[in-house]
C-alpha cells in the first residue's frame, strides 16, 4: 500500500508529536499551563476550554498598576506583608480582599452550576453585595457587564486582583522591606488558561490529557513488546520443531484463537482485580496468538527457501543457520507485525479503562479519560473529543505507518 | 461433506469442553464469591445458593452425633473455612453425603432443635463431584445464580434480557457492514488506483483504525446531541438501534472493505479472470459474480473473529448508549465480582464463536470448489490453511 507516499510522511510526523507529548508528560504540561496534574479548582468544574480560572502559581503579573489602589486600603502608598515564624507570608491589608474573593467565589460557583456555563452568569447585584458596598471595586468588576446577568468568565478575570496574596506580596518586593510600594508593584497576578478546559474535578484536561498519552503508549508499546516475544518465541520454535510438536502448538493457538477473548480478559480481571499490570498482562496475553501464527508462517516459508537448503547442503548447523540465515531474513517482516501489535494494545487497553477494568484513579489513561467525559457528551463534550481525537490519531498514525513499512 | 461436518462438531465440541473446564476451574480459584461478600446473607439462602451453584451440598442427618459436634466445636463456621471432616471414619450415621468434604456452612447452631428433614450443614464437595455436577447443570443450561443480586436472579434471566438487545445491535451492525463494505470493495477493486479507490483506501483506514469508544461518542454526539436525528439514549424503538449499529458497522465495514478489495483486485489481475475475459463473460459478471466469490473465501476465516469484535464492540456502545444489553450485566459483574455473572457471558459468547466457527468451515467447500470432494485440497490439509485469517488483531480483533 505504498500509494500515497505523503501518508507515510504524515504518519510519521503524527506520531514524533505524540511520542514528544508522551515523553513530556504532564509535568511539561504543568510548566506550560501552571496548573498540576492532580491539583482540584472545584469552584468551576466542567469549565471549558480556554476558561481562566486561577492565578498562576509561578507569580506573573499584568502589569497594570490600577489594582494597586484598589488594594491599599488604608492609603499609606504600600502593601505590608510579614513572614510567620515558619516563612509563610501573611498580610492583614490584604484579608478584605481575601474575604470578598470568598464571597464572591461562592456566588459564582452557585451559579455556576445553575446557569454560568450557558453564559448568563450572575445577577449584577449579587457580585455588589459579595464585594461589601466598595465602590471602587465594584466599578472595576462589573466593568465587563451590565446589571442583570454577568458572564461569569468576565468576572473572574476582571476580579483578579482580589486574589493577590501574601505570597505574591513576598515575591514583588524587590527591596525586601516587608512592604510592596507602587514602584514595586507590577499590577494584578495573571490567570492561567484551562486549554482543555476542566473535569468534574476542576483538575486541567490538558495536563490529564498529558498523562493519558503516556500512559496509553506506554501500556500499548510493553504489552506488544511482551506480545511479541512470546508469539515469536512460540511460532518460532513450532516452525523449526516440526511434526506433532508443531501440529499441537499451533492446534492450541486456533482453539485459544477461537474464544471470545477479550471476554475471558474480563473475566481473569474481574477475578484478579484491575490494575495496569494486570491488564498489561491480560493484554499481551491475548495478543501474542497473531504473533505466533505469522512467525510459524514466515519461518516455515523461510526454510523452504533454496538459499536455506544450499547452506544445510553445505553443512551450516543449526544455530548458524537461525543466526546467519534465518534471524536476519525475518527480522524486517516480524518488526512490521510487531509494530501492528501496538495500535491493537492501545485499543484494548482503552476498551478495558473505559470499562473500568484498566487503569484506575488517579492515574489517566485514553480510556478512563473518555468514560469520565461520556456522561456529559450533551454539556461538556470537550472532555471527550481530546482524549478521542489524540487515541484515534495514536492508533492511525501507528497502524499507517507499520502498514507501510510492511 | 460428511467427514468434514463431523470433524467441525467435534473441534467444536472439544472447545467448549475446553472453555467449560477452564472457567471451572478459575472458578475455583477465585478469590471473593458467595461466601466472602461483605453483607452476609441468611445461612439458608446462603446455603441454597451454594447448592445450585455446585459448590455444596447440604446435609440432612438429623441423627448424626458427628455433625452435632461440628457444630458444636466451631458454632462460627467462616467462610471457606474448614470446620471438619464429614464422613469418612464417623459412627456410620451419616445419610449423605458419603464421599466426604468440608464444611461450608453451619446452617443450625448448637441448641437449635431441628426437624428430621431440615439441612444442617452446607458441605463442601469433592473437586471431581463439584465438577461433574458443574458440568451437568452447564448440559441443562443451568449457569447459576448471580451474585449482586444476593441470589434473586439466575444468570440466564439476565442473559435473556439483555441478549436479545446485544443480538439486534450485533446483527444490525453485520448487516450494515456487508451492505457497505463489500459492494464498495468490489467498485474499488473494479476501480483499482482510480480517485475513488484512493479516497475509499483511506476512509476504510480509518475506520478500521477508529476504536468504538471514539466512534461511539462522536456519533452520539454529531447526531443525537448537534443535530437531533436520533434520541442520544435508551431504547424505546427500533431507531435507538440504528446509531449503535452504525457505529459498531461502519468499522466493521472498513475491515470488509479492504478484504474485498484486497481479494477481488488479485483475482481480477488472475490468470482466471483473463480466461474469463477472453470467453466474452462480461465485466460486471467477472465482478459482481466470480471475483465476489473468489473474495468472500478469506472472509470464511474472518467471520469469527468479526462476530467476536462486534460482541466486544457491542459492550462498549451499549454503555455508550446506555442500552439495556449483556453489557449493563457484564460491567457491573467483572468490577463486583460476581463470577457465575461474568462466566455466563463469556461462555454463552464462546458458544457463539464456536458456532460461527463450524459454521465458517462448513460453508467453506461451498464456495471454494478445491475443497470439495475430489478435489486437491478435499481432506481438509490445506497448506498455510488460507480460510484462517492471517492478519493483524488491528483489522477487526480488537474493538
Amino acid at each position: 500500500m505504498t500509494r500515497l507516499p505523503p501518508t507515510r510522511l504524515a504518519a510519521y510526523a503524527g506520531l514524533a508529536l505524540l511520542f514528544a507529548l508522551a515523553i513530556a508528560g504532564p509535568r511539561a504540561g504543568t510548566m506550560v499551563t501552571g496548573y498540576g496534574a492532580d491539583e482540584q479548582h472545584t469552584t468551576f468544574p466542567f469549565a471549558p476550554p480556554g476558561f481562566r480560572d486561577v492565578p498562576a502559581a509561578d507569580p506573573a503579573f499584568d502589569g497594570d498598576p490600577a489594582a494597586f489602589a484598589l488594594l491599599d486600603g488604608d492609603r499609606d502608598g504600600r502593601l505590608a506583608w510579614v513572614a510567620d515564624p515558619d516563612g509563610t507570608p501573611r498580610s492583614p491589608e490584604l484579608a478584605p480582599a481575601a474575604a470578598a474573593w470568598r464571597g464572591l467565589s461562592l456566588d459564582l460557583s452557585g451559579a455556576w452550576g445553575a446557569q454560568g456555563r450557558d453564559g448568563r452568569g450572575v445577577p449584577g447585584a449579587l457580585v455588589r453585595a459579595a464585594l461589601g458596598g466598595n465602590d471602587a471595586w465594584i466599578a472595576t468588576v462589573l466593568t465587563a457587564c451590565d446589571d442583570d446577568a454577568c458572564p461569569i468568565e468576565p468576572l473572574v478575570e476582571s476580579s483578579r486582583f482580589l486574589r493577590m496574596t501574601p505570597a505574591h506580596l513576598a515575591a514583588l518586593d524587590a527591596n525586601g522591606d516587608g512592604a510592596v510600594d507602587a514602584g514595586e508593584f507590577r499590577g494584578a497576578p495573571r490567570t492561567s488558561p484551562h486549554l482543555l478546559g476542566t473535569d468534574d474535578l476542576g483538575r486541567d484536561t490538558a495536563v490529564r490529557l498529558l498523562d493519558g498519552i503516556r500512559m496509553s503508549l506506554a501500556v500499548g508499546l510493553v504489552a506488544a513488546l511482551a506480545a511479541s516475544i512470546i508469539g515469536i518465541a512460540w511460532g518460532a520454535t513450532a516452525a523449526l520443531a516440526g511434526g506433532a510438536v508443531e501440529s499441537v502448538m499451533m492446534r492450541l493457538v486456533d482453539v485459544i484463537y477461537g474464544l471470545p477473548f477479550l471476554f475471558i480478559v474480563i473475566l481473569v480481571i474481574s477475578l484478579v482485580g484491575p490494575s495496569t499490570l494486570n491488564v498489561l498482562l491480560a493484554i499481551a496475553g491475548v495478543q501474542w496468538l497473531t504473533m505466533a501464527r505469522t512467525v510459524r508462517a514466515l519461518v516455515k516459508s523461510l526454510r523452504s527457501a533454496p538459499y536455506i537448503e544450499a547452506a544445510e547442503v553445505m553443512g551450516c548447523g543449526p544455530v548458524r543457520l537461525v543466526a546467519t540465515h534465518l534471524v536476519p531474513n525475518a527480522r524486517r517482516p516480524i518488526l512490521a507485525w510487531a509494530a501492528l501489535l501496538v495500535p491493537a494494545a492501545i485499543k484494548e487497553e482503552a476498551f478495558l479503562s473505559f470499562l473500568g477494568l484498566g487503569v484506575q484513579a488517579p492515574r489517566a489513561s485514553l480510556g478512563t479519560l473518555i468514560a469520565d467525559g461520556a456522561g456529559r457528551l450533551a454539556e461538556s463534550p470537550w472532555l471527550v473529543a481530546a482524549p478521542a481525537a489524540v487515541l484515534f490519531l495514536l492508533v492511525l498514525c501507528i497502524t499507517v505507518a507499520a502498514d507501510e513499512a510492511r | 461433506m460428511f467427514r468434514r461436518t463431523a470433524r467441525a462438531l467435534a473441534s467444536a465440541l472439544i472447545t467448549l469442553w475446553a472453555i467449560a473446564t477452564g472457567t471451572f476451574l478459575l472458578m475455583e480459584h477465585a478469590p471473593g464469591g458467595p461466601l466472602s461478600g461483605e453483607r452476609r446473607l441468611e445461612p439458608t439462602v446462603e446455603a441454597a445458593n451454594l447448592a445450585r451453584l455446585g459448590l455444596a451440598e447440604l446435609v440432612r442427618s438429623p441423627c448424626d452425633g458427628l455433625l452435632r459436634q461440628l457444630i458444636a466445636e466451631d458454632a462460627e463456621v467462616e467462610a471457606g473455612g474448614a470446620a471438619g471432616v464429614v464422613g469418612g471414619a464417623g459412627e456410620g450415621c451419616l445419610v449423605q453425603p458419603d464421599r466426604g468434604g468440608t464444611v461450608l456452612l453451619a446452617l443450625a447452631v448448637p441448641g437449635d432443635t431441628v426437624r428430621r428433614d431440615q439441612p444442617l450443614l452446607a458441605v463442601r464437595l469433592p473437586l471431581w463431584t463439584r465438577y461433574a455436577r458443574s458440568m451437568g447443570a452447564l448440559a441443562r443450561l443451568d449457569l447459576g445464580v448471580t451474585f449482586t443480586s444476593r441470589g434473586e436472579r439466575t444468570v440466564r434471566e439476565n442473559l435473556a434480557d439483555g441478549l436479545p438487545v446485544s443480538m439486534a445491535i450485533g446483527g444490525l451492525a453485520l448487516a450494515f457492514a456487508v451492505l457497505l463494505g463489500i459492494p464498495f470493495g468490489l467498485w474499488a477493486a473494479a476501480r483499482r488506483g482510480s480517485l475513488g479507490d484512493r479516497l475509499l483506501g483511506t476512509l476504510s483506514t480509518a475506520a478500521v483504525s477508529v476504536p468504538a469508544i471514539v466512534l461511539g461518542p462522536f456519533l452520539l454526539y454529531l447526531l443525537a446531541i448537534r443535530f437531533r436525528v436520533f434520541r442520544p439514549g435508551g431504547l424505546e424503538g427500533f431507531q435507538d438501534l440504528i446509531l449503535p449499529a452504525m457505529t459498531l458497522g461502519l468499522i466493521l465495514a472498513g475491515v470488509l472493505q479492504r478484504m474485498t478489495r484486497a481479494g477481488a483486485s488479485s483475482f481480477l489481475e488472475g490468470p482466471i479472470a483473463f480466461a474469463l475475459r477472453a470467453r466474452g463473460i462480461p465485466e460486471h459478471r467477472i465482478v459482481g459474480v466470480h471475483a465476489l466469490r473468489h473474495a468472500a473465501i478469506p472472509m470464511l476465516g474472518f467471520l469469527p473473529p468479526a462476530v467476536a469484535s462486534l460482541l466486544t464492540g457491542s459492550v462498549v456502545v451499549e454503555t455508550v448508549f446506555h442500552l439495556p444489553g449483556v453489557a449493563r450485566y457484564l460491567v457491573g459483574a467483572a468490577l463486583n465480582r460476581d463470577h457465575p455473572m461474568v462466566m455466563g457471558v463469556v461462555l454463552t459468547y464462546s458458544v457463539l464463536l464456536v458456532v460461527c466457527t463450524a459454521i465458517a468451515d462448513l460453508v467453506h467447500p461451498v464456495l471454494d470448489p478445491r475443497l470439495r470432494p475430489g478435489g486437491p485440497m478435499a481432506q481438509g490439509t490445506v497448506p498455510g490453511d488460507p480460510g484462517r485469517r492471517s492478519e493483524p488483531p488491528s483489522e477487526g480483533g480488537a474493538p
